[in-house]
């Protein structure tokens, strides 16, 4: 195994040095070419290059994600007194994105996936994001938010699967008392 | 503290428990006042097991006209103490898709017709009639305990056939052998409680983040309390438990044997290891002849010679662990002060040297005295929900029988037959075929040594699971003389490839029992019906016996020439429970588990009787009566804790394969996978699970909430390998091995990282089923194949030429 792993960094080394380590191989099989040059991995990027084209594509919903913290109010104070409107809109968000009453809302908006989403910045008391309203907790902090609450969009896939399996379900759930379908 | 100290001090707090009423929560409201409010008075609320994994969550199910309409966490659950997670927040779907399997079918050509049952059930007791030998039974951790024991006692006691075996031996199989081999007996002698209590936990290849959720939470949920949780993940790849781990240790796959040798080494090295635990409690063993399961006594000298060449550089070598990471371990258990506890669960059991592995992780334990106090101790978890219960416990594996014996042991099998009152002779000697084999034969041709005709496949899917399906699967479908019969819910590529559908009722559809990770045994009612003529698994077992009993099999009827499933009801007359129609007149699955509960007691692990279990949120076994109470029992070998400790022993291992109450510390080496990454195929394949779906995702595919968080499998790659390969995230890839190929989406640093040169793949999508590449084989003790590593190379599908699924 040893022998293995040295040959495959020597190829590699060599591969990069020649030049050909970049893109699929002639077979059409991608290679694992060694290390990419350290200059080329990855850093963080800063705010400012956020938009930037290069990044845009994998991290669309995180630029959207700082954009909206321009919005964010500066204080608890100004949170979450809903207008007539929002207030009927919420009634059909609130089913919407519940299986049944009680059930725990999906995620309605991009959010780290991997680690420990920040829910708590907007959710511990509840704020207005961009135009939209981030409702409080209604139960105490949990720190594995994503254990409950499915998040929309996962993988990054460009022509969605077809569905092998049937999507209609005949489950019923319970409704909010005197309130929406 | 001292020992004798903690001692004294477990027993207060077991005194406290008992007297707090620790098997029974009937102080605790199980439902949220504000939840049963909002639902109203015609919501009616009953007690189940949550249907998915081996945490085993009480979930609170809201049923209103015969139809689940609502699911609450369960408040009374110790388990839980009222949390779920998103499956088990949505299992009541699970009832619901559209394509429920309402009637039996049976193949015709390139379609299946409707049949009735009594058509269906002969159609298969004629086959089983031809050539009993040639039928075998694949069953599942899925089974509740009265199926499991319904299937082994007509295979074992009835057909004397031994062909049984679960899809748990894909699951947990190297955990059994494992813990066999170190204390003489299966399962975790510790509980959950221990994660309430650990200073430290070491997670073996393990992300409970997203596979066992809810534990997971109870874990990390102290440290809101203000409380010091260590998490340390020893893994390939880093993933959504990672972000909340103090310390991630990477390691190269196959790399955990040689670091928990390389613990030991440093533990022997700096003398940091617990000389008197080892003395008092430890026995060193191995099996110098090849893999065994019981080896022979190694010397303390054979242990010292063994672990010498385990330096840090050559445990480098192998793992890729560094100096620094393998110094902290060995520190962490060299020091006593802390609570200790390993978890795992697939990453380990998954492994062609698994039994070796599982028994390295509890020598580490047993070498460094960390074992025994709460928090404090090895514990190997489980995936599915009855995987203990059903598989360990009654013994649905090919060589085993109900309560921990083996078909090989005369005196068990005697044991058995008396129990069962079945003749003197009737249950075989031979172990049958494991799951790899059994799939093996059904897939060779007869002419060619391929002896299994037909299979009857419950509560599984293995068109989707098993490892290599394209060997060990497929070319049965071709083969006119192999019968595939498959009990379900939904049409899965199982059922869509089987000669013969028999629709199955689910979870609270029917009566149940099952057993979850931390010996919990769970009880729960029917509470709506099946749809159309979808019918209880075990009804289907009994059914399908006395069709043969009726044939005349004389393996169906008992000694006294009774129905093999003779019940009575309190009359003492026999009800037909062989007839649907009767089938509830009586509670079957009570009568099935009290005839059971007989074996519970030969080995220590005593179940209650059935009501103990009406009225719990599960007990842990051993569930022994004193004083008029049923106590059951939070760690095993114990003393305070386990009944079966004798007085003043502190700990006693009473299974101990080496007779004098000790654990065994196995000598164990670094083997190199069986196939490892080349130059054709350059890259690491890891299979596994995610958060939204379970296991195959006949169920939670079916379920919106679920399929619309994670819609579909992709694979995994490193941003500078795909870089490399000039990939962008969504490109579609086709992934191969020696065995097969399957066409995805590229997912970079999406749910998880892997390292360079590594791919994962989800195995919930039966659109891109990735066990068409996994490799079958498995460790030599276990019979457990090995999901996690094998060679894979990917190719790019240019843009826009997707092929249609």
């Amino acid at each position: 195994m040893t022998l293995v792993l040295v040959a495959t960094i020597t190829v590699a080394v060599a591969g990069y040095l020649t030049g050909t380590a970049r893109g699929p191989h002639r077979s059409g099989y991608a290679r694992l070419d060694g290390a990419a040059r350290a200059s080329e991995r990855t850093r963080a990027p800063r705010q400012a290059e956020m938009a930037a084209a290069r990044y845009a594509n994998r991290n669309a919903e995180l630029v959207a994600a700082f954009r909206l913290l321009g919005d964010a109010p500066r204080t608890a104070e100004d949170a979450i007194i809903l207008s007539p409107d929002e207030r009927a809109t919420a009634v059909v968000t609130h089913a919407e994105r519940r299986a049944y009453e009680g059930a725990p809302p999906i995620v309605p908006h991009a959010v780290d996936q991997r680690g420990m989403p920040a829910c708590v910045v907007c959710h511990e008391r509840g704020m207005r994001v961009n135009g939209r309203v981030a409702t409080a907790f209604p139960h105490p902090v949990y720190a594995s938010c994503l254990q409950c609450h499915a998040p929309t969009r996962g993988v990054p896939t460009r022509e969605p699967r077809a569905p092998s399996v049937s999507t209609e379900s005949r489950f019923v759930g319970l409704s909010a008392p005197g309130g929406a379908p | 503290m001292e020992r004798r100290e903690f001692l004294k001090m477990t027993a207060m707090a077991a005194a406290t428990s008992a007297a707090a009423g620790t098997a029974h929560a009937d102080d605790i409201d199980a439902l949220d006042p504000i939840v049963r409010e909002r639902a109203g008075d015609d919501v009616h609320w009953d007690k189940a097991p949550c249907r998915f994994c081996g945490t085993g969550c009480t979930v609170q199910v809201g049923v209103r006209d015969d139809h689940v309409v609502a699911v609450a966490g369960d408040r009374a659950a110790a388990v839980n103490k009222g949390l779920l997670c998103v499956k088990g927040y949505h299992v009541g779907l699970a009832l619901y898709g559209a394509d429920r399997l309402t009637r039996p079918m049976v193949r015709r050509g390139d379609h299946h017709v409707p049949i009735s049952w009594d058509a269906a059930l002969d159609l298969l007791a004629d086959r089983i009639m031809q050539n009993p030998a040639g039928f075998a039974f694949y069953g599942s951790g899925q089974w509740t305990i009265p199926e499991g024991y319904a299937a082994q006692k007509f295979m074992k006691g009835g057909l004397s056939n031994n062909h049984i075996d679960p899809n748990a031996r894909l699951c947990m199989a190297s955990a059994v052998t494992g813990y066999v081999s170190t204390f003489g007996v299966d399962e975790p002698y510790n509980c959950f409680d221990d994660i309430d209590a650990t200073d430290v936990v070491v997670l073996w290849g393990n992300n409970p983040a997203e596979m066992h959720p809810v534990l997971f939470s109870r874990l990390v949920e102290r440290r809101a309390r203000g409380e010091h949780v260590e998490i340390v993940d020893i893994g390939t790849r880093r993933t959504r438990t990672t972000s909340f781990a103090n310390r991630f240790i990477p390691m190269k796959p196959q790399g955990d044997l040689a670091i928990a040798n390389g613990i030991l080494h440093l533990l022997l090295r700096d003398g940091t290891y617990d000389r008197a635990f080892v003395t008092a409690h430890a026995a060193f063993r191995h099996s110098p002849g090849g893999p065994d399961l019981l080896g022979v006594a190694a010397s303390f000298e054979d242990f010292r010679r063994h672990i010498a060449r385990y330096t840090p550089e050559h445990v480098h070598e192998l793992s890729g662990v560094s100096f620094a990471d393998l110094t902290y371990l060995a520190s962490l258990f060299g020091d006593r002060t802390k609570r200790v506890s390993s978890l795992w669960c697939m990453g380990m059991n998954q492994h062609t040297r698994g039994t070796a592995i599982n028994r390295l992780v509890h020598g580490v334990h047993l070498f460094s005295g960390h074992f025994g106090r709460p928090g404090d101790g090895p514990q190997s978890l489980t995936g599915q929900p009855s995987a203990c219960g059903t598989v360990r416990e009654v013994g649905t594996l090919s060589h085993a029988l109900p309560g921990g014996l083996v078909v090989a042991n005369p005196e068990h099998r005697h044991t058995a037959e008396t129990l069962w009152n079945v003749p003197a002779g009737r249950i075989a000697a031979r172990p049958g075929y494991h799951t790899v084999e059994m799939w093996k034969r059904f897939s060779t041709p007869a002419v060619d040594g391929g002896d299994i005709h037909t299979i009857w496949v419950q509560v599984t899917n293995p068109a989707q699971t098993l490892p290599n399906t394209k060997a060990l699967f497929e070319p049965s479908r071709r083969d006119p003389n192999k019968f595939l019969v498959v009990s379900d819910v939904y049409p899965t590529a199982t059922v869509r490839a089987a000669d013969l559908i028999l629709p199955s009722a689910m979870w609270v559809e029917k009566n149940g029992m099952v057993g979850n990770s931390e010996r919990r045994t769970q009880q729960w009612f029917r509470m709506v019906m099946p749809p159309g003529e979808a019918r209880d698994d075990a009804w289907q077992t009994i059914a399908l016996a006395k069709k043969l009993f009726d044939r005349g099999h004389p393996g169906m009827r008992d000694a006294d020439g009774r129905f093999l499933f003779h019940v009575e009801d309190e009359s003492g007359a026999e009800v037909p429970i062989w007839d649907f129609a009767h089938y509830y007149d009586v509670n079957v699955d009570r009568a099935l588990f009290e005839e059971y509960r007989g074996f519970s007691r030969l080995e220590q692990k005593d179940l209650a009787p059935y009501e103990e279990y009406v009225r719990a949120r599960g007990l842990r076994w051993p569930v022994v009566e004193r004083d008029g109470r049923w106590r059951e029992t939070r760690y095993r070998f114990v003393e305070h804790e386990d009944p079966y400790v004798e007085a003043g022993k502190g700990l006693q291992f009473y299974h101990s394969t080496s007779h004098d109450d000790r654990a065994q510390i196995w000598l164990e080496d670094y083997v190199a996978p069986p196939e490892v990454p080349d130059e054709e195929y350059p890259f690491w394949l890891c299979t596994g699970r995610v958060l939204e779906h379970w296991h195959s995702g006949s169920m939670t595919m079916r379920i919106a909430p679920l399929r619309g968080s994670m819609p579909e499998a992709y694979v995994e790659m490193h941003r500078d390998d795909a870089r490399v390969a000039g990939l962008e995230e969504g490109d579609q890839v086709t992934v191969e091995t020696r065995r097969g190929s399957i066409e995805l989406p590229v997912w970079i640093d999406g749910r998880a990282e892997v390292m360079r040169g590594a791919l994962f793949i989800p195995f919930f999508d039966e659109r891109a089923i990735v066990n068409d590449l996994t490799l079958e084989a498995y460790c030599p003790i276990s019979k457990q194949p090995d999901y996690k590593k094998c060679a894979a190379r990917i190719r790019v599908v240019p843009r826009n030429t997707r092929s249609t699924p």
